[in-house]
């Protein structure tokens, strides 16, 4: 009697955040549907992956996966907006088997590799990707890979590596470690927001000298290395079912 | 009543051992850097540094709306992306942003907040005291090796509007310094400047200096600034390098540096100024 009535109060407190995540409705995307919405897919994978991003990643970054989430404010860098990057599955599954240190993305070697890969095909229907219109383009596709290059070289490499895997020499220094652009590509709208403003609780500094045509460019180069399949038709994406 | 007693001060005695064990594990998994290297983060910063953003960039979606928001916004345009809405009047591959860094509000950058209550000016060039749309051709003739903007056209009446808004209290503007950082006079050393430029400025200018246009500013070549442009005169670029290049790390080089470097540029070919446009 004792013993259950000191397990009690645990039990209690583990248990609320895991109903109240399994009972919370998935909210509405908002934004283009050009990529099956995590909505849309209602096989058992999915619903598996979703309770399961719902009870483990949500806390944290949030039920809709944007980072926004109550405990927000209170980590340091704070939690990835995931639904502004196209993220690999083996990206996403490294990050998940070794955390990421210098932040507070645990490891999470207790978790059933089965329920990983079952959260990471959640996680990859999460980005958003939005292509840059004929109209917002600053220059001509070459010019802006160009430029993209230069730019890339002369402010990024020094942390990011000169073929985006985040491994330039000074990668190490000031953990944690920036993340392989082959893995992961940014949005521009995302891409935007972290050069403008960096990324407080990590080493990424802002950077106001750049210009919205220089930021364009670099980011058009950035994308570039991006290893996984474009688009909302990526192979990736169309077997997770 | 007494049960709930006894579960609630259990309750409270346990939350602190729970989130001591919930601590110590979330720091296994934490794999601090070893002393020495916090060490090195400590002593050897990124130069890098984020640099305090004491202006705002103007922002289109911060125009007024009114009479006069498209001329405000087309002006914004012709002066962040000159060749692309003014290509009728500009030669080179330049934009008015290339030189007046961040829409022209950054201190030290010929920054053009209040440039409208600077006029007339007394001009060194032209001898007389001259109005805002006669140094807004010299530009355009000079930095732009174009030929002059029609005087009552949109694209004179945009960038009037432009330097107006950016004036404007309501655009909330920090007032920048004006004009470039004061330097000593000092002589350039072409050959030295050829080192620093290869090290600081060829990575995005190019080892030819025609950059990407129009992304990344030509500094000569069909592309850049003519020999009569105010960038083409050693002391004014140096003065401009020294607080704002290399991009991505302003501020390093030595007034020598700076010297070198713009007289290494100053040295390779220009296009020619046209001295017929001297009237303005």
């Amino acid at each position: 009697m004792t013993l259950l009535l000191l397990a009690m109060p645990v039990i209690a407190v583990i248990d609320v955040p895991l109903r109240s995540g399994a009972q919370a409705a998935p909210q509405p995307q908002i934004g283009e549907e050009k990529r099956p919405s995590v909505q849309d897919v209602p096989s058992a994978v999915m619903k598996k992956s979703r309770r399961l991003f719902l009870r483990d990643c949500a806390p944290c970054h949030g039920k809709n996966g944007d980072g926004n989430s109550p405990v927000r404010r209170t980590l340091h860098p704070t939690p990835l907006d995931l639904t502004g990057f196209d993220l690999m599955d083996s990206f996403i599954l490294h990050v998940l088997h070794e955390g990421v240190p210098g932040s507070d993305m645990p490891a999470w070697h207790s978790s059933p590799e089965d329920d990983l890969r079952a959260v990471s095909a959640y996680t990859v229907r999460l980005g958003r990707p939005d292509e840059l219109a004929d109209d917002e383009r600053y220059a001509p596709s070459g010019a802006l890979q160009e430029a993209g290059r230069r730019i890339y070289t002369a402010h990024c490499a020094r942390c990011h590596g000169n073929s985006g895997n985040g491994d330039g020499k000074d990668a190490t220094r000031y953990p944690p470690i920036p993340p392989s652009f082959r893995g992961m590509r940014p949005s521009y709208a995302m891409a935007r927001r972290v050069i403008e403003s960096g990324v407080p609780g990590t080493a990424m500094p802002s950077w106001p000298l750049l210009t919205p045509q220089e930021i364009q460019a670099v980011t058009y180069y950035i994308r570039s290395l991006y290893a996984g399949a474009s688009g909302a038709t990526g192979a990736t994406r169309g077997t997770v079912r | 009543m007494s049960q709930t007693l006894i579960l609630k001060l259990l309750l409270l005695l346990l939350l602190p051992v729970t989130a001591v064990v919930a601590g110590q594990r979330a720091l296994q998994n934490l794999h601090l850097p070893t002393a020495p290297a916090q060490e090195r983060m400590l002593t050897q910063p990124p130069t890098s540094q984020p640099i305090p953003r004491t202006w705002t960039p103007p922002d289109a979606s911060r125009v007024p709306t009114g009479s006069s928001s498209g001329s405000i916004l087309l002006g914004m345009h012709i002066f962040t992306e000159t060749p692309k809405y003014a290509s009728a009047y500009v030669g080179d591959q330049l934009s008015c942003s290339n030189c007046h860094l961040q829409g022209g509000t950054m201190s030290y950058a010929i920054a053009l907040v209040g440039a409208p209550r600077w006029f007339p000016m007394f001009s060194e060039r032209a001898k007389r005291n001259i109005s805002l749309e006669d140094r807004i051709q010299e530009c355009v003739t000079r930095s732009e090796n174009g030929t002059p903007l029609p005087i009552d056209g949109p694209e004179m009446t945009a960038l009037l509007s432009y330097f107006e808004w950016l004036s404007q209290k309501v655009s909330s503007f920090a007032t920048p310094a004006r004009g470039l950082a004061s330097l000593p006079s000092m002589e350039g050393d072409p050959v030295r400047g050829a080192t620093v430029y290869k090290g600081q400025c060829s990575t995005c200018h190019g080892a030819d200096g025609a950059g990407v246009p129009p992304i990344l500013p030509a500094l000569w070549g069909p592309d850049a600034y003519n020999d009569g442009a105010g960038m083409n005169q050693v002391k004014k670029m140096a003065a401009f390098v020294l607080r704002n290049m290399p991009q991505n790390n302003p501020g390093t080089l030595t007034p020598q540096q700076a010297y070198d470097v713009a007289a290494y540029v100053a040295s390779k070919p220009h296009s020619s100024y046209n001295s017929a446009y001297d009237i303005y």
